[in-house]
């Protein structure tokens, strides 16, 4: 007889064996051996108890998660790791609602044909910097709605033919156009140069 | 895996006998048995042997009927099957006596593949001559599924104290059954790893579970804590 059936398997060994996970050489000397040996039915025993009461806890704490789930949205915010992830949602809704409102929001205009329309947001300051044909020194900007009536003019700063202007927070929503003119000559009209078309939402 | 022998306290020797193998009585925990003389005795019809062939094998033999056959007619089945070895032995088909173990587990084996096989011809012969098929129960009785029930509370407050990585390595061995190969391989783990983690998830386990019991008044029923 050989000395690996007198010897005691492992608790590893058994636990395959009770989950049917030992090998076929394994379950060889496994079973020859405990079929003699009543300590080994007696640990066997206690085991089988042991994974039966593993099994139910770990089935019942699976069950239990599922639920967790469910239930409701806002409660969760509320457990003490999520907290922090609340934080910094409330600091990005901030940043995204409130904070903007003082931050000119940068728009740039471009000239060319098509029917491209720029969003821009309402309620906020505008940083515009228009692109295009330009004429030198300052251009005169007017903001007008779409049904044209004058909102805002100014002026705007050429720069390698770049025109920037800052425009006050545009409170309605709808289509607005922006026209960029020369500067005026004596004794004639201002020339229109350009227009640009946004949408306020 | 290799698995690693465990030394058990030693049993006192049972006799002192010395024509045996000196390395097979010195087992840790393991009877010491002569091989040689239990089946001359069997053969000879000497009682003593009977008695000693049913004190060795009648728990084991029985606990794997129960496994494999469930609890019912259970002490028919021992009875049968020390018959079939008994009688095997006084036949000679046990040519050579230090192999009894590996005997009596074909032996066992075979009767588990008779009984089943008797089974599905029973029910497959005599399904329209019967009312109906009985089933017998492997569940626990009513108390100790209660009791069960009670330490599996207890045990899955101790798992929650557990960490998630520990935790989800007693959940995909002990639920979902996975191998030990393929939670190594799906959690990046090293076989050694893979014992230290689910051994001191088990010690934790133990531990944390035997102070719920202790505190509970419940005998304890985890309180091993030792790497499996």
């Amino acid at each position: 007889m050989t000395d690996a059936y007198l010897d005691h398997p492992s608790e590893d060994a058994l636990e395959r064996y009770l989950l049917h996970m030992a090998t076929e050489t394994e379950l060889e000397t496994i079973e020859t051996h405990f079929l003699a040996c009543e300590a080994c039915v007696t640990r066997l025993e206690a085991l089988t108890e042991e994974v039966a009461v593993m099994k139910t806890a770990l089935t019942n704490l699976q069950a239990k998660k599922v639920p967790a789930t469910s239930s409701p949205f806002w409660r969760k915010w509320f457990t003490i790791p999520n907290l922090s992830f609340a934080g910094a949602a409330a600091a990005v809704i901030l940043a995204v609602t409130a904070a903007p409102n003082f931050i000119p929001a940068q728009v740039t205009l471009s000239a060319h044909r098509g029917a491209d329309v720029v969003l821009v947001p309402q309620g906020r300051p505008l940083a515009i910097d228009l692109k295009g044909e330009l004429p030198d020194g300052s251009a005169a900007v007017e903001i007008l709605k779409g049904t044209g009536e004058p909102v805002w003019s100014g002026t705007a700063a050429d720069h390698n033919d770049e025109a920037r202007v800052s425009v006050p927070r545009l409170k309605e929503k709808g289509i607005y156009f922006i026209r960029v003119y020369a500067p005026a000559q004596a004794g004639s009209d201002r020339q229109l140069l350009q227009e640009f078309q946004i949408e306020v939402q | 895996m290799v698995a690693t022998p465990q030394k058990l306290p030693q049993a006192p020797a049972a006799d002192a006998d010395t024509s045996q193998d000196s390395a097979e009585k010195a087992k840790p925990g393991f009877p010491a048995v002569d091989w040689a003389l239990l089946v001359e005795q069997i053969k000879a019809g000497e009682n003593a042997g009977m008695e000693q062939l049913y004190k060795l094998f009648s728990r084991g033999i029985r606990y794997y009927l129960c496994r494999q056959l469930g609890p019912q007619e259970l002490d028919d089945k021992v009875h049968d099957t020390f018959l079939i070895v008994v009688n095997a032995i006084r036949k000679g088909d046990l040519r050579e006596p230090e192999r009894l173990m590996g005997f009596v587990r074909t032996v066992v084996r075979r009767q588990v593949a008779a009984y089943i096989e008797q089974a599905v011809h029973t029910r497959r012969e005599q399904t329209d001559l019967e009312t109906g098929i009985t089933v017998a129960d492997r569940k626990q009785n009513p108390e100790q599924e209660a009791i069960l029930r009670q330490k599996a509370e207890l045990m899955k407050s101790a798992l929650e104290a557990l960490s998630e990585r520990d935790r989800d390595i007693l959940v995909r061995f002990y639920l979902q059954e996975q191998s030990q190969e393929q939670i190594c391989r799906e959690m990046s783990l090293t076989e050694t790893q893979f014992r230290l983690l689910k051994s001191r998830a088990k010690a934790k386990f133990g531990e944390i579970g035997k102070k719920k019991l202790a505190s509970s008044g419940i005998f304890s029923v985890f309180v091993r804590a030792q790497a499996g």
